[in-house]
């Protein structure tokens, strides 16, 4: 072979060289494009690390919600105030007159459904991915269940109808009581799984998917969670028998005794972040939470600051509001889900709706009483729960009905604050008060009248 | 199948390619042709007049060039022999033509050429999108230019976009903050989106660029809010190195840059060698700016209850006599700047270069500002061989920019000048905390921010592009262009310890974003002769273009004194990553009929990365027609050609697209959170949908051009009808569906406006010249359709987005009225005007509450107009350039905070007991009643004045120079407006989409003062 076509080759070969590389371009320059930036939910959810960090997601997705769940709560009672740069719209809640429009409206519906979402999509697909034990599937279901009582408890509290589940396609709105009847429902399945979670089970769900810390009372305890959500529920519904019955269950000291949301490193306590943002302070204690409270009674300053004094002589509504301390002093610091004294006075309040006054009395005591040395009036405080230090009240100033119920509205006020309780008691034992919320409830959100298909406004 | 219909668009262009190739070519020879442009009044050679040697019988250059230095050009063309036509333009000048025999001799010379002054532009090249340069009069749609010398010319513009104020008709270009480092908004013919970008596409020599304004640092709009930056990355671009612009506003004209184009296109030309002797140039600018104006104050020497509202301890002495601060003298400064600019062209046979280097460093009107800024730029061109050129350009800029919390920061300077009664000395020492005394509102003291605080942007950034331009054959050209953006923007904020509180314990944030932007083009044209009437140029072109943004953010709290890296508690990490690819190809045919008229029709088939699986490829088809009626044979014998010197009608139609907002909403992808130190993760709230696919606008245009007297008068006249539908639009869902909402194609917006170019030059003699030009833009905005008839969907404050209503009005709280229409008041004290009404049962519970809210404004102009004269008087050259925006309205919430935390003189007005107290002061129900604080913005504004002369002949020898040109100019020097505020131009939200007319705070666009030298050697 001769090379007289070596030049026609070389031009040949140019053009191949200059067709591949066109071909090179092309290829290079793929339309699709996978989103960096987080895994895609196909991966998601057929993964087991992925579901369990999910799951973890979802217990975020809850505390990450606190304040939206209690904020119309405290500001619509007795409990918090805005201060003079606060929003128009949390004013609003102290005034009772909030637009069904606004966001302190809509919120609390947006974090329950997304929370419900969330649930869902978890104890839907848990139970196909390969690599889940069966104690993480129970763990799983039950959690999520939890959460999403947990959630949607909080609606009950706040409005007089709501759905109870998401649903894209337009979710059925019923009224207050039957989504009281879903959450207890919802929460007896969940205990109904944990029981058959072996305590080996337990721990190792615990600590992979509910903890990672080595605290006693740190993270969401599930079992004594689910119980105390069932007596607070069931107090509600008005089912004293179970409400006792699920309160004795929660351990009143150690641990399940509380169960602490934490907010390390970067994360913030979504109350104190709201108290605190910056110079703006929105909210903090109401200046009533002090001056109403009995003179020897050392939880107002458990749970808020009543310093600069200043603040006080801000006059008017917005009222005068007083930084957080406890459980929202700091961006830090933990959130209870529930506090063991809410179960002394679940089972005080209970004991007296079913006549048992004295037993009432003695636990009202108790609370009251909580920290005081009864001899010699001396007092030690706990850096975990608010403690009273009150001198006892005597027998005949707990001997009626009445006069129980109002003690047990005091207790539960200075107890429970921050924990969006204190409406649904001013409304519970409104005959045994003077106190009256700025209004019995948040309107419907306008955006759910307007986008939800079932049309549930529609008269 | 989309790679299938791709493939089949790739067979299409081989093909015609091939058949290109396959045409025959008549014999051929080199020709060089010389001579000389020359201003036809004065005589003084002509710089950069373009030459172009026409084909027999056709508008089609066989080859073309520009003058040097000295006014000649030498044209060498591979043609056959024949007659020719050559012919010369220059921008702002009349054309004029020669026939040139080519026959034998191979080296022709012409006799000098004149070009007499005129008001015309009819007759340039222009880039009309992409492909092959055509001449203005071939195209259908208008196309706004302007040259390099204006932009070089306008005072004091640091940026490219502030030359180009007032300069483009039909574009509203916006200063929306007086900090240093240049922020503006530009918007083409409206605009034509809600939630995507509506600046511009960048175009720098073929190579889209980066103009990121999304916020490192919030610095002006809370960082709640979408977060404009105060400086947009147009402002990289030095106006010193432009040579020209052109501007594409809508889709008829931009067709072809497809799914980007739906605000339109800036392309910017960069300056290039000429082949001669090098040519040196130094440019040397001194500038002083000022603040137009401070915010009024409250000056009552009594104690009011804005004060005591503000410092408690002040109660008491209610009504008693204090001291009052302005220290606003302490704030604003006389900013200085000096700008220089060095550049060495030239070229020898084959090569052409041209370097530049630049140096800025100006400081800004509130102490402790400024920007600086260092570049350079090289641009190299050679002839491979006679049919092969290669071009490689490169620009290497830096720049830094100081700037200050502004608007709604709460640190932000002038900020806290609106929020703190004046009974606050900011200059106390507070021996307490040993330290500037903090502002009893904000904390932050404003004299410490400017001390100890840094607020720094730091930008480094490359841009290079490589061409290759190849002409096998005379009437095919094919072009390669690579072309790289890759810029890095480093921000410091530094917010020290107890800056803002006792309890503060430092702030720093250390963003970094790179960019990097790479498109890659190959385009082909190939020109046809069919007879001698009809010629077809034929256009084929593929498009791939990619961009990545990579975010990363740190943040610490706790800082330790002196460190100004990041060492403190870790607050923030964070990193984005995005990627966008679009991949295009384009054809294009461009009929010529008779030199006279022309119809031009092409389609972009387009596919990006961020559309839906299902909607991945897009058509973009465009035509056109242009017909120069003075060309028909008759018409200067008509009555018509009695009246017009020149007359062309042109329509065009096209279609271009706009990119989804987000790069990946075409995808589910799980965000993390937090829970409890453990990392978890949760599904996005946002649902996905695969049918996502540009917003897509539609645009018809009609327009003629035309000249009397002699070209002494011309004339451009466009009307435009723009429908943009498909608009994405964020869909909330029921809060119950267990997602916050989705992006639908869903909205729908129309942009309808004339435009109206008139230029003169009614004086032309040797001692005296006036050139005049008016512009005259009227758009109205119209948003057609939205998810539900009912929605409103606000931004921000206040602009939102109502069906029927133009985008972006002010919807607010307007006084309640009774039945007789009285204005309601809330309280015994008639004081406070309630915003709302609140009927209550008898038991004080709220039964129902009514909020009225109107359309209170327009930020949109009705119009827009400018006026530019220049005379020049016996070599005195004097520029006069009047801008202005007509109707549109600002809402000033700068009063607003300042009556309502009482530092305004309405808290004087409370104090002197000349009103209730309450009226103004902490009145959050008039707050609330924004009908109050809208006005009215209509503004115009001295935007560009300059005197110069240039000094020749023996006088700038003497100097060792060529020529020296010495001016005195200024910027921004006057506004008339009856706006109660500093500035109606300014916007909080920048260069926000809907959010515009915003004045809260924000630093007012300093008037400019420059003293300027330039040297030629």
């Amino acid at each position: 072979m001769s090379f007289p076509n070596r030049s026609r080759a070389a031009r040949r070969g140019r053009r191949a060289l200059a067709l591949a590389a066109l071909a090179g371009a092309t290829a290079g320059c793929s339309l699709d494009l996978v989103n960096p930036n987080g895994p895609k939910e196909e991966d998601v959810l057929n993964n087991a690390e992925l579901i369990l960090t999910t799951t973890a997601g979802l217990q975020a997705q809850y505390a990450d919600n606190i304040l939206v769940f209690v904020r119309a709560s405290e500001l619509a009672s007795d409990q918090w105030s805005t201060r003079p740069v606060a929003l128009a719209a949390d004013v609003s809640l102290v005034r009772g007159t909030p637009d069904a429009t606004f966001g302190v409206v809509a919120d609390p519906f947006a974090a329950t459904f997304r929370i419900s979402r969330t649930a869902a999509l978890l104890r839907q697909n848990a139970p196909g991915v390969p690599g889940l034990s069966r104690g993480q599937l129970t763990g799983i279901s039950a959690l999520s269940r939890l959460i999403e009582a947990m959630s949607l408890g909080h609606l009950t509290n706040q409005y007089e109808r709501m759905p109870v589940r998401y649903d894209s396609a337009g979710a059925a709105v019923l009224p207050r009581a039957a989504a009281r009847d879903t959450v207890i429902a919802w929460l007896e399945m969940a205990r109904a799984e944990v029981l058959t979670m072996t305590p080996a089970e337990l721990t190792a769900f615990r600590t992979r998917v509910l903890d990672s810390s080595a605290g006693a009372n740190t993270g969401i305890n599930l079992p004594a969670t689910i119980d105390a959500m069932l007596a607070r529920y069931y107090l509600f519904d008005g089912r004293y028998t179970e409400a006792l019955a699920a309160a004795q269950r929660v351990p009143l000291t150690g641990a399940g005794s509380l169960s602490l949301l934490q907010y390390p490193g970067t994360q913030m306590n979504p109350l104190f972040q709201y108290m605190s943002l910056g110079q703006l302070r929105y909210v903090g204690a109401r200046k009533e939470f002090f001056t109403e409270a009995d003179s020897a009674d050392r939880r107002p300053t458990f749970w808020a600051d009543r310093v600069p004094s200043t603040a006080n002589t801000t006059t008017g509504t917005p009222d005068s509001a007083f930084s957080f301390r406890t459980y929202g002093g700091t961006r830090a610091d933990p959130y209870p889900v529930y506090l063991p004294d809410e179960m002394r006075l679940i089972q005080a309040e209970a004991y007296a709706r079913l006549g048992n006054l004295t037993e009432a009395a003695r636990l009202v005591n108790e609370v009251r009483t909580q920290g005081r040395n009864l001899v010699t009036g001396a007092c030690t405080l706990n850096a975990v729960e608010p403690t009273g230090c009150n001198p006892p009240l005597t027998a005949e100033q707990l001997d009626t009905e009445a006069e129980v119920f109002r003690a047990i509205l005091y207790e539960r006020r200075y107890e429970l604050f921050n924990q969006g309780l204190r409406w649904e008691d001013l409304r519970r034992l409104a005959a045994y008060t003077t106190d009256r919320p700025s209004m019995q409830f948040l309107p419907f959100p306008q955006s759910e009248c307007d986008r939800n298909p079932t049309r549930p406004c529609a008269t | 199948m989309p790679p299938t219909r791709l493939r089949r668009w790739l067979g299409a262009t081989m093909l015609l390619l091939s058949g290109a190739l396959a045409h025959p070519a008549a014999a051929q020879d080199s020709y060089t042709i010389t001579g000389s442009v020359q201003d036809a009044d004065t005589r003084t050679p002509l710089v950069n007049a373009s030459v172009q040697l026409r084909n027999p019988g056709t508008s089609t250059a066989a080859a073309s060039t520009v003058t040097d230095a000295a006014g000649r050009f030498s044209l060498r063309a591979r043609v056959a022999a024949g007659t020719y036509t050559l012919q010369f333009t220059q921008i702002g000048r009349g054309t004029s033509t020669r026939q040139v025999v080519l026959g034998a001799d191979r080296e022709v010379s012409v006799p000098a050429v004149a070009l007499s002054s005129a008001a015309l532009q009819l007759e340039e090249l222009v880039v009309t999108g992409t492909g092959a340069p055509a001449e203005r009069r071939e195209i259908g749609n208008a196309v706004s230019s302007v040259s390099g010398e204006e932009v070089t010319r306008a005072p004091a513009a640091t940026s490219a976009d502030q030359a180009l104020q007032g300069k483009i008709v039909g574009a509203e270009i916006n200063e929306t903050s007086g900090q240093p480092g240049g922020g503006s908004s530009i918007r083409l013919r409206g605009t034509n989106t809600i939630l995507g970008n509506a600046e511009p596409l960048i175009v720098v020599d073929g190579v889209i660029v980066d103009n990121n304004n999304d916020a490192l640092i919030g610095l002006g709009s809370n960082a709640t809010r979408s977060n404009t930056a105060l400086t947009n990355r147009l402002s990289d671009i030095s106006p010193d190195e432009i040579e020209r612009v052109e501007v594409l506003k809508g889709a008829a004209a931009a067709a072809l840059y497809g799914s980007r184009a739906n605000s339109g296109v800036i392309q910017i030309f960069t300056k290039r060698g000429r082949q001669g002797a090098p040519q040196i140039s130094y440019t040397t600018e001194l500038q002083a700016a000022r603040t137009p104006g401070y915010f009024p104050v409250n000056t009552e020497r009594r104690i009011g209850v804005a004060d005591t509202i503000a410092v408690r301890a002040l109660g008491p002495f209610l009504g008693r006599d204090t001291t009052r601060y302005d220290y606003q003298d302490q704030i604003f400064q006389t900013a200085l700047g000096i700008s220089n600019q060095l550049s060495v062209s030239g070229g020898s046979e084959g090569t052409t270069y041209y370097l530049s280097g630049n140096w800025n460093d100006e400081e800004g009107i509130i102490r402790s500002t400024g920007y600086s800024r260092y570049g350079g730029r090289a641009k190299v061109t050679q002839r491979l061989s006679n049919w092969m050129e290669v071009e490689a350009g490169g620009s290497y800029l830096r720049t830094r920019t100081n700037l200050v919390p502004e608007g709604e920061q709460t640190q932000g300077i002038l900020t806290t000048v609106i929020f703190t009664p004046t009974t606050f000395n900011p200059n106390q020492f507070d021996s307490a905390a040993a330290r500037l005394a903090y502002s009893p509102v904000i904390g932050t003291n404003p004299l410490d921010v400017i001390q100890n605080w840094t607020a720094r942007s730091d930008i480094t950034r490359f841009l290079g592009n490589v061409r290759a331009t190849a002409t096998p054959r005379s009437n095919l050209t094919i072009t390669y262009l690579a072309g790289l953006d890759d810029g890095r923007e480093e921000d410091t904020y530094l917010q020290p310890r107890f800056a803002t509180s006792g309890a503060f314990s430092g702030s720093l944030q250390t963003p970094v974003r790179s960019v990097r932007r790479f498109n890659n083009d190959l385009t082909a044209t190939l020109e046809n002769s069919f007879g001698s009437n009809l010629e077809l140029s034929s256009t084929v072109g593929f498009r791939y273009t990619q961009d990545r943004i990579n975010t990363i953010r740190a943040a610490v709290s706790d800082l330790t004194p002196g460190f100004e890296t990041l060492v403190g508690v870790l607050q923030t990490a964070s990193q984005g990553t995005t990627e966008l690819r679009t991949v295009g190809t384009f054809v294009q045919e461009r009929l010529s009929i008779a030199d006279r008229l022309f119809l031009t029709a092409g389609v972009n088939l387009e596919g990006s990365s961020a559309f839906g699986e299902d909607q991945r490829y897009q058509y973009f088809p465009r035509v056109s027609a242009s017909y120069v009626v003075d060309e028909q044979p008759g018409f200067r014998e008509s009555a018509f050609g009695g009246v017009f010197s020149t007359l062309r009608l042109r329509g065009a139609y096209g279609q271009t697209g706009g990119q989804p907002p987000g790069e990946y909403l075409n995808q589910v992808t799980y965000t993390n959170v937090l829970f409890g130190g453990r990392a978890g993760i949760r599904p996005p709230t946002l649902q996905r949908n695969d049918a996502l696919k540009p917003e897509r606008q539609r645009e018809w245009e009609f327009g003629a051009d035309a000249s009397f007297l002699d070209d002494r008068v011309a004339m451009e006249l466009t009307y435009y009808d723009k429908r943009t539908s498909d608009l994405v639009l964020s869909v909330p869902l029921a809060p119950s569906s267990g997602f916050s909402s989705q992006f639908r194609n869903i909205g729908e917006l129309s942009n309808k406006g004339i435009e109206l170019a008139l230029s003169a030059a009614p004086v032309q003699r040797d001692n005296f010249r006036w050139n005049t030009r008016l512009l005259f833009a009227r758009n109205r905005n119209k948003i057609e359709k939205l998810n539900q008839a009912s929605d409103t969907i606000t931004f921000e404050y206040l602009n939102a987005v109502i069906e029927g209503q133009p985008i972006g009005v002010f919807y607010g709280r307007t006084y309640p009225t009774d039945a007789a229409g009285n204005r309601v008041h809330l309280g015994t004290n008639r004081t406070p005007f309630a915003a709302r009404d609140t009927a209550r049962n008898a038991d004080g519970t709220v039964r129902s509450i009514v909020i009225h809210r109107e359309i209170l404004g327009d930020p949109n102009p009705d119009f827009t107009a400018s006026l530019q004269n220049t005379f020049n008087v016996r070599g005195v050259e004097v520029g006069v350039l009047f801008d202005g925006r007509f109707g549109g309205d600002v809402a000033n919430f700068t009063r607003r905070s300042a009556d309502f935390f009482g530092s305004s003189p309405n808290a004087g007005v409370e104090a002197r007991g000349d009103t209730i107290n309450g009226t103004f002061s902490r009145n959050a129900e008039r707050n609330l009643l924004y009908e109050e604080f809208i006005e009215d913005g209509t503004f115009v504004k001295l935007r560009e004045l300059s005197v110069g002369y240039r000094i020749e002949g023996d006088w700038a020898r003497r100097l060792g120079v060529d020529d020296v040109g010495i001016r005195l100019a200024g910027r921004n020097l006057y506004t008339w407006t009856d706006y109660s505020g500093i500035d109606p131009e300014i916007n909080l939200f920048a260069a926000s989409t809907v959010a515009r007319g915003v004045d809260f705070a924000t630093t007012p666009i300093p008037r400019t003062w420059v003293l300027g030298f330039d040297f030629n050697l």
